[in-house]
């Protein structure tokens, strides 16, 4: 007659345990599975989703018991809206939120969607520009007002979105003989800007590049590393001194900038082997906005957060477990809120998309 | 084609509720009849003088109702009784049992409280309550010769149903409110692929995404938990029958694996209210309860014992759960009063209260309430908020869409006005049309009947074998279908349609197809044709052949050169059926325009082209 509830009763005790470890904890369920998320600003996050053929993106609103700061438990608005939403042509591996619209880098190419604000009268994220097609989840970055995109450092593109011009630049392009012997391929795993400079992190060795786009020329590169394989991602503190990389073998490395010469230290986490085939698409590593703590996810079901001062032992400062289903094959992705601390977003492929501020010790 | 009629009844733009007026297959349907909360005066109920003025018996050929919350059934008695209609009133038999308990509750607040007058009084309601006929789960009732409805299980509240209503080959599911995730005490909404016309679906929470229930449980243990720890008293009004159970549940097995030992109470009209009607409506709820119901009485828990009024005065910290939900009276307003002033304390409000009422005040951030006997309460407990109602959100309503299969959807009574991404979903992934009609604006929804005929095998061989689709009896296709991107010759044969001639026979509760000449053996009816033929005269001079040839070149310009064909020096030939004839009758010309029966229409048009052309002036 209908369906019942069921398997409830097991989870009580998680529940109950995370009175301790949380302050606050929330959990959504979107249609699809999970591809991609991004914050706009401190109130809208926009997440991509996808079930078979249907992709879409959407522009929601986080809800007032989660930026009230903590612990305001039973506050009314704890669901998140949805502002907007669109189809996107494929599935969305990463967004970059612009002023007026959503840069993405989808399995199709990348494209660039413009969202409409309250005072439209349509909610609907319309596709406006396609900036390149026929690409497959190329690593993307914006610096300056410029778009920035490619797979190989000797070729990277830049967009003008407003002038909807390209021009291809080489991040290597003098220097070419030193630096190939040390860098064994360009193949670029992930991209990432802070304060005009590009960031690059180079598949199978981790490898960091620091790009100045005004001058024309690399700053620095960190210190070389063996080529261990497989993909890595990277991404960069406030300030722009810390540069942490994840390879999706299960090794994280954290560097200072200002002493590139070396890594200040680096950690092996174990990559669970159902996982293995995943984590090359969704190994993700973050820096808190404050409190110099690092997070990563991608190897298994959980999100792992350490600090950055100490150099980590075996226990971490933080793991958090929260996406239990059976069903999971990958934690697609995880980022921190810019403002609240301890306060973090993750989501998964079953299409649950978690919201949880853990206590600090 | 036949249409179904709807229109969301209310005033404004307003949502908070919900009245819908039906009108599928020549039958006027009310679906729910809910009352505004928000409003004091006859905004509150719906605008019943759009169906007319006065009694709307007549008009109505039956009111449904889905579930007892007041935003759909709150406005039922005033309907009923002062504005007036005795016809039929359709719901659960849990929606009877428990409608007159919140019509009452709200027409005390109203009238006691708010010192309401010209509303509708305790005998109204319950003469309207007279007027209800109870509906089982997938009942068919026949509400008369050709009106049918069917209810199915919504979840949400007990009793609340979905109903589906037919009328000839014409249907539509009204969901009232529902969800599609079950909890700890209600299952989730079930239907069949029943492929109605229309489904006309709730959309209040279409575009929003729902924290999960166990995170606000946690949330609201939490609460608990904390305040019981620094030595506070927590009250929880509730509604008998709203989620008192499941709470108690949730408190119980955590009382118990944190080997708590602060005491928790509910005070036994609570007890005897719930009991009675769970014990009543025990199918409707989930396995869970069920199970546990057999074993036990529904409030037997093990930490939390039955309350008497004396207790409010102990010291420490306790928890108790008291009716009424809203505060206004009672045991739970008198508990209240008592615990307010400690800021150690706190009260849990269910949801939504009344205005007029001590919920809705505290609520809203009132600090201080004042009573009829000049008493003053100081509020400085913790006031907070819970809601752990259960709705459908943009998921529940795919999911809906996709089991029920409709071929139209509406979305009504949602709070944003902009879900066009929402209705390009619906009729992107499901290929269907999407309403979202505002209130009081009527939207038609074009229903296609089918008919099932059987077709005569010969026919259909013989319309197989047919080369194309030019010439013949039957207008030429339309030059898309030849167009030059299409696939080899062979394919676009099998593909390309094919118009079938023939005669619908309708004999014996059997309706077929066959081709004409069968029809002719068949009904032993002598064929028989009618060939019209008539004569035009034209002042011309030249020779016939002339003005054949300037007949042959007015026609191919107006028809196209491959219809118009010359016989010979005095004839033509349209189409390959209509006849011209041009005979020379010193001094002047006739042409004789001939056609049959079926080629009215062209022979009409030639007429006219020519008779055009050679307009005496």
């Amino acid at each position: 007659m209908y369906y019942d509830g069921g398997g409830e009763d097991s989870d009580d005790e998680w529940f109950y345990s995370s009175f301790k470890r949380y302050d606050d904890l929330s959990m959504y369920n979107v249609q699809g599975s999970i591809s991609s998320m991004a914050l706009k600003g401190n109130s809208k996050l926009l997440l991509a989703s996808s079930r078979g053929q249907h992709h879409e993106i959407l522009e929601l609103s986080v809800p007032k018991k989660i930026i009230a700061g903590k612990d305001s438990g039973l506050t009314r608005d704890r669901d998140f809206g949805v502002l907007t939403g669109g189809y996107t042509t494929g599935l969305v591996k990463r967004i970059l939120p612009l002023q007026v619209g959503v840069v993405t880098s989808e399995s199709t190419g990348i494209n660039f969607y413009s969202i409409p604000n309250s005072l439209d009268d349509t909610d609907i994220i319309m596709l406006k520009q396609v900036i390149k097609k026929d690409v497959e989840s190329y690593p993307i970055t914006d610096a300056n007002s410029v778009l920035y995109y490619g797979i190989d450092i000797s070729d990277v593109v830049t967009y003008d979105l407003s002038s909807e011009t390209s021009k291809n630049i080489s991040l290597v392009p003098d220097s070419t003989e030193t630096l190939s012997k040390e860098i064994n391929s360009g193949a670029i795993g992930d991209l990432c800007s802070k304060h005009g400079n590009i960031y690059i992190c180079l598949n199978h060795s981790g490898n960091v590049l620091i790009f100045d786009p005004r001058k024309n020329h690399l700053l620095q590169k960190g210190v070389y590393c063996e080529p261990l394989g497989g993909r890595w991602t990277l991404d960069v503190g406030d300030s722009g001194h810390y540069v942490a990389t994840f390879g999706s073998k299960g090794c994280l490395r954290l560097y200072d900038s200002r002493n590139f010469n070396k890594f200040l230290w680096n950690k092996d986490f174990k990559v669970q082997e159902e996982f293995k085939s995943k984590s090359d698409e969704c190994i993700c590593v973050r820096l808190s906005p404050h409190n110099n703590l690092v997070s990563v996810s991608g190897i298994d079901r959980n999100i792992h957060i350490s600090g950055i001062n100490e150099i980590p032992k075996d226990n971490n400062l933080f793991i958090h477990d929260g996406h239990r289903d059976r069903e999971i094959q990958s934690i697609s992705t995880h980022l921190w809120h810019p403002e609240q601390e301890n306060l973090l977003f993750s989501a998964d492929d079953t299409g649950q998309l978690q919201a949880w501020r853990f206590k600090g010790s | 084609m036949p249409d179904i009629k709807v229109t969301p009844l209310g005033a404004g733009q307003d949502v908070g509720r919900s009245c819908i007026l039906v009108t599928i297959g020549g039958k006027n349907i009310m679906l729910d009849c809910g009352m505004h909360m928000g409003y004091n005066d006859e905004r509150r109920f719906p605008d019943f003088e759009y169906i007319t003025e006065g009694n709307l018996t007549e008009h109505l050929d039956c009111v449904i109702i889905s579930h007892f919350h007041l935003d759909h059934c709150g406005a039922l008695p005033y309907m009923t009784e002062m504005v007036g209609y005795n016809g039929p009133i359709y719901m659960t038999q849990p929606t009877k049992a428990l409608c007159p308990v919140l019509l009452e509750d709200m027409r005390k607040v109203a009238v006691e409280r708010k010192g309401e007058t010209n509303f509708f009084t305790s005998s109204m309601i319950k003469d309207c309550m007279k007027k209800v006929i109870t509906v089982t789960l997938h009942e068919i009732v026949q509400v008369n010769k050709d009106l049918e409805i069917k209810a199915y299980y919504a979840g949400h509240v007990l009793g609340a149903a979905m109903f589906h209503i037919r009328v000839g080959s014409q249907s539509l599911v009204y969901t009232g409110d529902y969800n599609m995730t079950p909890d700890r005490h209600l299952g989730a909404a079930w239907i069949d692929k029943c492929r109605p016309d229309l489904l006309i679906t709730e959309s209040t929470y279409a575009t929003t995404i729902r924290d999960s229930k166990r995170c606000r449980e946690r949330d609201f243990l939490k609460k608990v938990h904390d305040c019981i720890d620094r030595g506070g008293k927590v009250l929880i009004p509730v509604f008998a029958l709203g989620r008192v159970q499941e709470l108690c549940i949730l408190l119980d097995t955590y009382w118990d694996r944190m080997n708590l030992k602060v005491p928790m109470y509910f005070t036994m009209g609570l007890a005897e209210t719930a009991n009675k009607y769970y014990r009543m409506f025990i199918t409707w709820t989930n396995q869970k309860i069920r199970r546990t119901f057999v074993h036990r009485n529904m409030f037997d828990f093990k930490h939390i014992k039955p309350f008497d009024k004396s207790y409010m005065d102990n010291p420490g910290p306790m928890v108790v759960f008291a009716t009424p939900g809203m505060l206004h009276a009672g045991l739970s307003l008198a508990v209240f009063k008592k615990w307010a002033p400690n800021s150690n304390n706190m009260v849990i409000m269910p949801g939504y209260c009344v205005q007029g009422t001590v919920g809705h005040k505290i609520l809203n951030g009132a600090e201080k309430i004042e009573f009829e006997n000049r008493q003053t309460v100081e509020v400085k407990l913790a006031v907070e908020y819970m809601s752990f109602s259960a709705h459908a959100d943009a998921k529940g309503i795919m999911q809906l869409i996709r089991h029920s299969e409709p071929k139209n959807v509406m979305l009504v009574h949602g709070e944003n006005a902009k879900m066009d991404f929402l209705k390009q979903k619906i009729m992107q992934e499901f290929n269907i049309n999407c309403y979202k009609p505002a209130n009081g604006e009527t939207n038609y929804i074009p229903v296609s009947s089918n008919l099932l005929v059987d077709v005569s095998l010969s026919l259909l061989k013989q319309t197989m074998s047919s080369s194309s689709t030019s010439g013949g009896t039957v207008p030429a296709v339309s030059s898309s279908m030849m167009s030059p991107s299409s696939s080899s010759p062979e394919e676009s044969e099998a593909k390309r349609k094919k118009v079938l001639h023939g005669v619908l026979i309708m004999k014996n509760n059997n309706v077929r197809i066959v081709g004409v000449n069968e029809a002719w053996g068949e009904l032993g009816i002598t064929p028989h044709q009618l060939r019209f033929t008539e004569r035009i005269e034209i002042d011309d001079l030249g020779p016939v052949p002339a003005l054949t040839s300037t007949l042959h070149s007015l026609l191919s310009q107006k028809l196209g050169a491959s219809q118009v064909q010359a016989v010979n020096e005095y004839q033509l030939s349209v189409a390959d059926t209509v006849c011209i004839n041009v005979q020379d009758d010193e001094p002047t010309k006739t042409v004789f325009i001939s056609w049959t029966h079926q080629d009215e229409a062209l022979g009409s048009k030639l007429l006219e082209i020519i008779k055009a052309n050679y307009k005496k002036t």
